[in-house]
């Protein structure tokens, strides 16, 4: 039993860690940058079909197939999606706020169509199958080879967590925060900003799109029904139950939540009498509802708010006159 | 944040530990099920359901299988890969169930398959996806023997819909289809076989399903002048198109898919417009199997289950497929059962109807070591190697607001229809 509920652990972290790493480039966009994503699932989509077209065996009826080994799928991933980015985001960045929002939720929707219609590229509604894993040859039995994944998933968002950590402690990441809190005021400074909104929200989606080739190697299978907005808000609940801004807070936000997707339906059944279960199911998307707006009530920045980020020459004297974790921050991204 | 930690895995320990509570003087076997509860194809996965909860009830009424009751621990999918292929690995191997019966859209049904039950060796039994890839995966040796669809291929239907219609005069036809898998291979198969036969195809509108209107679809395919429309869709997006397609002047004479011989369709629609209206469906003639289904569905879940939805009838099958076949492997293990599966549909076996009768009936035949061919609801059917099942088609009318049954096609006459132009 015990056995049994490692495996599925195993299997769990491998799906939860996926959502973690699109956590943390909604993070770079939103937590740091105050960039309003609602697109997430489109960029997503644009890293896993990259990959799976890259990496997949030739397609007699479509393009591709190149049979690439899976790392320049994921590279391929990534760039695609951060080229993908940057085109999005040179036109549509000037926009604030629930502007932003209204046109990159489009803009998912729309790639998601494309995903659905262009057969000769995407496979249309029948999605790719076939998407190889890396070295699943060398693996006899499943559990060992999702063991093996686990690591290299592990790496993953390690590689993706340290990265940006050194992003956004740096000069760069203060850079941003003062794009958030304030763009006159950042611009007075001298700063282009359109520019550094620019570079931020491509390698947030750039890190979706590394997500989504991550995704696609796992499953072996994509389709157009993966890429829906569901996925969308699901990171966003991630992020902001785990406190945006704060790259800790992204990666456990990911994991708790997921968690919470997987175990609703098992207790929603559980309290349920079984004739009402089929209905009852939906009560499930409710118990989620309530159980984050009820984290939020108590932790209204989420489980690890934001880190006060204090230039290090005047860290001494800052710790000595404040508690860092007793007044709020200078603003997360709700306080706006 | 350690408290809520500390909090999630004690909520995880007791949510996957916490099983039915065994039955005192019997044991329960129980098998899984992934289904689309919510999300866009809910209301197609919440009647499976309920179909299989019917079948249940009868199953465990009649007898004990390998010795015990059947139980089913349903999930939900929530019409997403993601979820379903959680809730299929917490199944196998945290339940330690040997089957699952689901998957609705293929988009659940594949990852299943593929990251899950493939590979941990656990039967598999999709009552809903037509996808071709699912026979790709059969014929790669990827599914390893493991999965079975209830559910017939649309290379078949669309050869069968393509020579009813050019039976019945329809000559050239305008069509308009859901834009996903089911629809597009669908159409596909059909308008392969319906030019080749001498037919003609206007224009093809693919749609989007729920949408708050389809009338820029309709314009789009009612141009010049077809006989007929053929309309693959579900009650409820077809009803708007029908009824936009009536609208809009188009010709009242409709060839229409699996699925939309449904009561709600016709009323919602107006019968005045669908007396021209053909269609054709996996299954024979009414048999006693599809009118016990039909008379018990309804008792069973309360009106607002729909007997007639895609997929009811099928899941219904699965579940009664599956059923016997653990009585007929004896014992509740993976491997048995999936050899079992194609035993209890022998050809040469004495036919099984649905119903509590016929499943003692089974039984007994199953104690004694006599074949058994089980004929469901959607009449006798066959597993082929890559688990696809073939079986006949009916040919169905609507006459003054009713479904009328005028005919059947068998396999032969569709394999026939194949062969000649290939």
């Amino acid at each position: 039993m015990a056995l049994d509920l490692a495996t599925y652990l195993v299997f769990f972290l491998i799906l939860a860690l996926n959502y973690a790493v699109l956590c943390l480039g909604l993070n770079l966009q939103w937590g740091f940058t105050g960039l309003f994503n609602v697109g997430v699932a489109g960029f997503f989509a644009i890293g896993a079909y990259t990959s799976a077209i890259l990496t997949g065996p030739p397609r007699p009826e479509a393009v591709g197939g190149f049979d690439l080994p899976v790392l320049i799928g994921w590279l391929g991933g990534t760039l695609a999606a951060g080229v993908a980015a940057l085109g999005v985001g040179w036109a549509t960045l000037r926009l604030r706020h629930d502007y932003l929002a209204i046109t990159t939720f489009g803009i998912a929707v729309t790639i998601q169509l494309v995903a659905l219609n262009e057969e000769w590229l995407t496979g249309g509604a029948f999605g790719i199958e076939a998407i190889p894993r890396p070295l699943a040859a060398w693996f006899t039995s499943p559990t060992q080879y999702n063991l093996f994944y686990l690591g290299l998933t592990l790496a993953l968002v390690a590689l993706v967590f340290w990265g940006l950590e050194r992003l956004v402690r740096g000069p760069w990441g203060r850079l941003l925060r003062a794009i958030r809190e304030d763009e006159v005021a950042a611009a007075s400074l001298g700063k282009d900003v359109r520019t550094q909104r620019l570079i931020a929200f491509a390698l947030g989606s750039a890190i979706m799109g590394l997500a989504g080739a991550h995704f696609a190697t796992f499953m072996g299978f994509i389709a157009p029904e993966s890429f829906l907005p569901v996925v969308t808000f699901q990171v966003w609940a991630m992020l902001i139950l785990g406190g945006s801004g704060n790259n800790r807070g992204a990666v456990l936000g990911a994991i708790l939540v997921w968690g919470l997707w997987s175990v609703a339906g098992v207790t929603v059944k559980a309290l349920l009498p079984p004739d009402l279960q089929v209905r009852g199911a939906a009560l499930q998307v409710v118990l989620i509802g309530v159980v984050l707006a009820g984290v939020l009530l108590i932790r209204p920045r989420g489980l690890m708010g934001e880190e006060r980020a204090i230039s290090p020459h005047t860290q001494a004297t800052a710790t000595a006159s404040t508690a860092p974790s007793s007044t709020p921050a200078s603003g997360g991204p709700d306080a706006r | 944040m350690i408290r809520s930690t500390v909090m999630f895995t004690a909520m995880v320990a007791a949510v996957l530990g916490a099983g039915p509570a065994a039955a005192q003087a019997n044991c329960t076997h129980t098998f899984g099920s992934v289904m689309e509860l919510t999300g866009p194809a809910g209301r197609f996965g919440q009647a499976a359901s309920k179909s299989i909860e019917l079948a249940l009830r009868d199953l465990n009424a009649a007898g004990t299988f390998a010795g015990c009751a059947l139980a089913v621990d349903l999930r939900d999918s929530q019409s997403q890969g993601t979820v379903a292929v959680d809730q299929a690995k917490q199944l196998v191997d945290v339940r330690r169930v040997p089957a699952i019966i689901g998957g609705i859209i293929s988009a659940v049904s594949i990852p299943i398959l593929t990251s899950v039950t493939a590979s941990a060796g656990v039967v598999q039994i999709s009552p809903a996806s037509s996808s071709p890839t699912l026979t790709q995966l059969g014929r790669d040796g990827r599914s390893q023997g493991w999965f079975f669809r209830t559910i017939t291929s649309d290379a078949l239907q669309g050869v069968a819909a393509a020579k009813y219609a050019l039976d019945s005069g329809i000559r050239r036809v305008s069509i308009v289809h859901v834009n996903n898998d089911f629809g597009v291979n669908m159409v596909r198969e059909f308008s392969r076989y319906f030019t080749a036969l001498g037919g003609v195809i206007l224009t093809t509108v693919p749609y989007q399903p729920q949408q708050a209107s389809y009338a820029p679809e309709v314009t789009r395919a009612n141009r010049g002048n077809p006989d007929a429309l053929y309309l693959v869709s579900y009650p409820g997006d077809g009803t708007s198109i029908a009824r936009t397609w009536v609208q809009q002047g188009g010709v009242q004479r409709f060839l229409l898919n699996d699925g939309m011989n449904d009561a709600s369709f016709i009323r919602d629609v107006g019968p005045q417009f669908l007396n021209a209206a053909i269609g054709t469906s996996s299954g024979t003639t009414p048999t006693a199997s599809s009118t016990y289904f039909a008379e018990q569905y309804n008792a069973f879940a309360g009106p607002t289950f729909n007997a007639q939805a895609p997929a009811a009838d099928r899941a219904f099958d699965a579940t009664m497929i599956l059923g016997l076949a653990i009585a007929h492997a004896g014992k509740f293990e993976a491997a048995a059962i999936r050899d079992s599966i194609r035993k209890v549909l022998d050809p040469q076996g004495e036919v099984i109807h649905a119903g509590q009768a016929g499943i003692r009936k089974a039984l007994e035949l199953i104690a004694a070591g006599k074949p058994v061919r089980y004929e469901g609801v959607i009449g006798p059917v066959q597993f082929d190697q890559n688990g696809d099942i073939t079986g006949p088609f009916r040919k169905w009318a609507i006459r003054n607001g009713e479904i009328a049954t005028v005919g059947q096609m068998s396999v032969e006459e569709v394999r026939e229809v194949q062969g000649r132009l290939r």
